[in-house]
């Protein structure tokens, strides 16, 4: 027995077949009619309309045959949809294909068997037969050829039929649920309707036109006037004008965008469209309808998508003044570091400010209440304990009555902006100080050669009297020794002006540094009550650029006495001396040691805990430089309970010294 | 040991105060306040000994110096906070200098001197 091959195009076939929905359904007298009378027609006891399914085949109507479907390796109806038409087999017993078919040995004996092939209306593809079966051998006269044909094309064209019957049941569905689905969105989206009879001003409103500002749909007035009292009065001119210009005929259509006061006192944004349906002979309008749609909810994501797509990450937030129900939009939600999940209600949203900028929200928000808009700039702690900056604005929504009835705002991260902001102003702070350390330096060249002047004229003065006047010793010793003190000062004036910078190194005493650097810094400890000692028990030679160095010296020790000044008891004491092949410089304060957090941050680029205008944090980070540069290592010594800060140079090579 | 010293200074008490305190009998010593005046005298006279003040009305000690011949031994006395070019002086002097180092210098026998 050879079972039939698959038809080329077997999934489609199925599919098509599939689609019709026949298999395994009832019996149907129209198609058991068509069998019977082929049966008659062809003389033979049996006639089957057969489905080839993908493993079997299933008979839709059968005559003379009880079983309701086979297997389709055994079926002779799998052959024949090969077939372009019609397929014959006359004596299956001399038919290599089929003598030992189970059909053929066994019940039915299959002996004759002609099958016309059904093909599928849409598809054209072949799904299954109309055949005949019988158990002798035999052969169709051409009448009867004819008549099977006849009656193939009829179970076709009612499968034809039946498709087209299911799919206006389809169609009729969809209709139907379509129509469900409008009513449903007219509810849903707030969609009214008006019937302008423009003749008597005479106006029909819909249930739903009522509803949607509040308003009994008995009780609405059916006039116009209800509508125009309604109207926010910013919007009426316009609205008036667009309907003009359509009944004009300047607009295709009339369309017009306007608030209207619902009756919780509250605008309602409208949509409202509408068109002319009945003119008089003359073609002047007489009846004009249309709708209005509720677009409240987008007027107002549209002033937050306008603000988003100007700031690019800003998020929104709302507040109802009644209820103090709030609600966030995803952005708001990210930049507090929460879960969109978390309900906007329970979160304490003030606690994300900065403790020292929460009465100043608490008040701008309770002042927006009062009608006042706000937009500023806050310190703030994200949820995972970020520190941001975030600009945050709120303005009121007025109900028509005057009162604030929501909040509604943005809510910007600006971290990057403020940051980047301080930045350019500590630059600036840089440009003007530099600025003023020239003017400085240049000044105070001026102002040393004024001064050493006359001082060289008052400590001659003071020789040629000591020459004259030996008695007088003492005093022109006190005269001499002022003179020296001023001299000292005006030549530390030299450390600050650094109107020569120079790239030289030269080997040199950071003692003698240090003490020109004390005479000047001196007067300043002196006037803030800091006590400043030295104790400096080295020339501690080095071989360095001498005016960096000074600056580093300089900005350590004054550092110092910034942090102590108006302490109790302030003190300031530099140490210098010799470890090993180290010279080191130590700068001790009273204060108590530096904070293991900031410890890591002090040498930073403007890291800073001085008040804003008071330093702008660059000294340090400039001081690691010229330290780094010269070899050497600046750091904080922790194993003192003061503060100390440490720098440590290489003693110079031997090479190196000046003889 | 300078026997001929010209000061050029324009501060006249300086110059008063400077032959009181160093001018001897094996010591001439001649002083101006006017630099045209002075350059005059040395070309002239040469002395053994220049002593410039730096900042003189419309010039200074330095432009001076180079003026004048590497032959004449120079000094600046100079009340800046800096020298342009130290090395045109034997010795640079900032005002207020100590009398002793300055009478030391002139009599030649400190470090420093030639």
């Amino acid at each position: 027995m050879k079972s039939a091959p698959l038809h080329k195009n077997e999934s489609q076939r199925i599919e098509a077949l599939n689609k019709l929905q026949l298999l395994d359904t009832d019996s149907e007298l129209d198609f058991d009619d068509i069998v019977s009378l082929a049966s008659k027609i062809c003389d033979v006891p049996i006639s089957l309309i057969s489905l080839v399914d993908s493993d079997r085949q299933w008979f839709k109507a059968r005559y003379g045959l009880s079983a309701q479907q086979t297997q389709r390796d055994v079926a002779f109806c799998a052959h024949a949809i090969l077939q372009d038409e019609f397929f014959f087999i006359p004596d299956s017993r001399e038919d290599e294909r089929f003598y030992d078919n189970p059909l053929v040995i066994g019940d039915p004996k299959v002996i004759f068997y002609a099958g016309a092939v059904i093909k599928e209306p849409v598809s054209q593809l072949p799904i299954g037969t109309l055949c005949l079966i019988d158990s002798k051998p035999r052969t169709l006269s051409s009448q009867q050829k004819e008549s099977l044909a006849q009656l193939r094309n009829q179970v076709q064209k009612l499968l034809e039929l039946k498709t087209q019957i299911a799919r206006n049941k389809q169609y009729v569905l969809e209709l139907h649920e379509q129509a469900l689905r409008s009513e449903h969105i007219l509810d849903n989206a707030l969609l009214g309707s008006w019937d302008w009879n423009l003749k008597t001003n005479q106006v029909r409103f819909d249930r739903r036109w009522s509803e949607m500002l509040g308003l009994k749909p008995e009780e609405t007035r059916q006039e116009l006037s209800t509508w125009d009292n309604r109207v926010h009065p910013d919007d009426k001119a316009k609205a008036y004008l667009d309907i003009q210009n359509y009944l004009e005929g300047k607009t295709p259509i009339y369309e017009n965008i306007h608030r209207a006061r619902h009756e919780n006192g509250e605008w309602v944004w409208i949509l409202d469209r509408g068109k002319v349906y009945e003119r008089d002979e003359a073609g002047r309008p007489l009846k004009f309808s249309g709708v209005h749609l509720n677009i409240t909810k987008y007027k107002e994501q549209e002033f937050l998508s306008q603000e988003i797509q100007k700031m690019g990450n800003i998020g929104g937030w709302e507040l109802d003044v009644k209820t103090l129900l709030t609600n966030w939009t995803e952005q708001t939600y990210k930049i507090h570091a929460l879960s969109p999940s978390i309900p906007s209600n329970k979160i304490m949203a003030i606690q994300y400010y900065a403790p020292h900028e929460r009465d100043r929200i608490s008040q701008l928000v309770s002042d927006c209440m009062k009608g006042q808009s706000y937009r500023d700039v806050f310190e703030f702690i994200d949820a995972l304990g970020v520190k941001k900056w975030v600009e945050a604005a709120g303005e009121p929504i007025f109900s028509s009555n005057g009162e604030v009835v929501r909040l509604r705002g943005t809510f910007q991260d600006v971290t990057v902006k403020v940051e980047s902001q301080k930045i350019i102003e500590k630059n600036q702070m840089i440009a003007t100080q530099m600025a003023k350390m020239r003017s400085l330096g240049e000044m105070s060249a001026g102002i040393a050669h004024e001064i050493n002047n006359p001082l060289a004229v008052i400590s001659g003065t003071a020789e040629i009297l000591r020459n004259k006047y030996k008695e007088s010793d003492k005093l022109i010793d006190r005269v001499s020794k002022s003179v020296n003190r001023i001299q000292n000062i005006v030549n530390g004036l030299k450390k600050f002006s650094r109107s020569e910078p120079t790239s030289n190194k030269s080997l040199v005493s950071l003692k003698e540094i240090t003490e020109d650097i004390l005479n000047i810094i001196g007067i300043r400890a002196k006037h803030e009550h800091v006590l400043l000692s030295s104790n400096l028990n080295t020339e501690g030679f080095i071989y360095c650029n001498s005016t960096e160095i000074e600056q580093v010296v300089i900005n350590i020790i004054n550092n110092a006495i910034d942090s102590v000044s108006g302490s109790p008891d302030p003190w300031v004491k530099i140490e210098l001396f010799e470890i090993g092949e180290d010279v080191v410089m130590q700068v001790v304060d009273s204060g108590l040691g530096i904070n293991k957090e900031i410890v890591h941050k002090l040498f930073d680029p403007f890291f800073t805990t001085k008040p804003v205008d008071k330093g702008m944090g660059l000294g340090l980070s400039i001081s690691k430089g010229i330290v780094d540069g010269h070899g050497g290592s600046i750091f904080v010594n922790t194993s003192l309970s003061n503060t100390c800060f440490e720098i440590r140079f290489k003693k110079p090579q031997e090479s190196s010294c000046v003889s | 040991m300078y026997r001929k010293i010209i000061y050029l200074d324009d501060e006249i008490d300086l110059l008063d105060i400077f032959i009181e305190l160093h001018a001897n009998e094996f010591r001439e010593i001649k002083v101006f306040n006017d630099y045209q005046k002075a350059l005059f005298e040395i070309a002239q006279f040469p002395p053994d000994l220049l002593i410039l003040d730096q900042r003189l009305p419309s010039t200074t000690g330095t432009e001076i110096a180079k003026k004048i011949s590497n032959d004449i031994p120079k000094i600046l006395i100079t009340g800046d906070l800096s020298v342009e070019s130290p090395d045109l002086f034997l010795r640079v002097f900032s005002k207020p200098y100590l009398i002793q180092e300055m009478e030391d210098f002139l009599q030649g026998c400190k470090s420093g001197s030639v």
